[in-house]
């Protein structure tokens, strides 16, 4: 991406024609070919892909937690590859959440996981910490288990807690990998309308991984894994940013064999 | 005896191709239809078209069947129109009991797989697979572009629904909203198994040009 590229007010994050490979003994394990997407402030995008497709991969780099081998990263107008660990690591940890499935692979409570990444990424007061937790677990509907270790929890108070914990610090950018797989109907309406909600009220975008057709249909917009690209399946994002970066999403769409 | 042995004929076609193949007769549909709201015949096609739009429904299934409905005493006529299209239908009890009985059978059987797609695989030759490769990546686009309408539906029935008024109305937009998130995931998930057809094929092909250059 040029740097005179217009970048539309409300786009959040863009990759562009980003490339990882893992080398394991000697395998090259091509994961994410030439991907390109963007995500907007109030937009939900889902990729839909089957396990070891690059999912993770994808969420991982778009949050910043891994830099790609090829390829850009734009994060609210700047390039995150010219900046450094540090940098980036800061300008991140006070402006995107990433969630996933897994716990937080200590004996926490509810509450004090929730509260982690405020500890960590805005120095708030211990007191404050947990009140904000409390909200965000009080907002998903969660509340009620802020004093239960982690591990005790159902896999529906998880898939809550993994949202309080996302929303807690009211990130720009949230980005969720895997989190509504396999929840049933019920479960995932509810989780979309939660995240539907909390998209629409903290302004944020939302770049979130599924397995199924099933949890991104709350979404905007849609691609899908294929051979370690992306294929757009539907987009319903009307507006100025889409026609400005149509070019991408032409590429992506025109990527497919 | 006549009219006899073409009322059993019509009965059994109406029953017999739903519980053979998993899908449902047009006439069963025409007449749920006409239990919502008595219709014309033409006013009962475009319900029938734009209420299943894949159905890919025959042009004269409305045509066809009304004729057989008002004989078998499911439908009747309140007023005849200037041309046969135009004339006025309503269910009869019959039509609704016999409806009813239908909603709550149990299906028998699950969809046929019955497609071109499939049968061209199953009967190919070697050299005809690239060819094939080319009709499952067409029939995958088609796929994708029903995903994208349908996803465009559940999104416009998500907005809907978000607007609700909390009236009897809201439930049938709910019944909606489920029926096209529904529509989706098939649209979904059938493109993703073309995908994974399309992978396997290409695969096949590669390996039968290339033996023994590819990592096992």
């Amino acid at each position: 991406m040029s740097s005179s590229r217009v970048t539309a007010m409300s786009e959040l994050l863009c990759l562009r024609d980003v490339c990882k490979t893992y080398v394991s003994g000697g395998t090259r394990l091509e994961v994410l070919k030439d991907v390109s997407l963007k995500v907007g402030e109030r937009e939900i995008v889902a990729v839909v892909g089957a396990r070891y497709e690059g999912k993770t991969t994808l969420t991982q780099i778009a949050a910043g937690m891994q830099r790609p081998d090829r390829g850009e990263v734009w994060f609210r107008g700047r390039e995150l590859s010219g900046l450094s660990d540090g940098t980036r690591e800061r300008l991140l940890g006070l402006e995107t959440a990433w969630v996933d499935r897994n716990g937080p692979g200590l004996r926490l409570t509810v509450r004090d996981y929730v509260g982690l990444p405020l500890a960590m990424g805005h120095r708030h007061g211990k007191r404050e910490v947990r009140k904000l937790a409390y909200e965000a677990l009080e907002r998903v509907g969660a509340s009620d288990c802020a004093r239960q270790p982690w591990e005790d929890t159902s896999r529906w108070q998880r898939v809550l807690v993994g949202l309080a914990r996302g929303i807690a610090c009211r990130p720009r950018l949230l980005v969720i990998d895997d989190l509504l797989d396999a929840l049933g109907v019920r479960r995932t309406r509810q989780a979309g309308e939660l995240l539907r909600s909390a998209v629409d009220d903290l302004g944020c975008g939302l770049l979130m991984s599924v397995s199924d057709f099933e949890a991104a249909l709350v979404a905007d917009r849609v691609w899908s894994f294929e051979r370690g690209g992306l294929k757009l399946m539907s987009d319903q994002i009307a507006g100025e940013a889409d026609v400005i970066d149509i070019e991408g999403v032409r590429q992506g769409r025109d990527r497919a064999p | 005896m006549r009219p006899y042995i073409i009322a059993v004929f019509d009965y059994d076609l109406a029953t017999m191709a739903s519980s053979r193949t998993g899908d449902v007769s047009a006439s069963k549909v025409i007449l749920g239809l006409m239990i919502r709201q008595p219709d014309t015949g033409a006013g009962v096609g475009l319900r029938l078209n734009s209420r299943f739009p894949h159905a890919r429904w025959s042009r004269n299934a409305v045509h066809n069947n009304l004729p057989g409905l008002v004989r078998r005493g499911y439908l009747r006529i309140l007023r005849e129109g200037a041309e046969p299209s135009l004339s006025l239908y309503e269910a009869t009890r019959e039509g609704v009991d016999h409806f009813g009985e239908w909603l709550r059978e149990p299906s028998h059987a699950p969809l046929a797989l019955r497609d071109a797609l499939r049968a061209k695989l199953e009967l190919c030759e070697r050299g005809d697979l690239p060819a094939v490769i080319v009709a499952i990546r067409e029939e995958r686009l088609t796929c994708d572009q029903e995903y994208a309408a349908a996803h465009a539906r559940y999104k416009q029935a998500e907005r809907l629904e978000r607007l609700g008024t909390g009236h009897d109305s809201d439930w049938t937009a709910k019944l909606q909203s489920a029926l096209v998130a529904d529509e989706a995931l098939l649209w979904g998930q059938w493109a993703k198994r073309l995908q994974r057809l399309q992978e396997y094929c290409e695969e096949l092909v590669q390996d039968v040009e290339q033996p023994g250059d590819r990592d096992v």
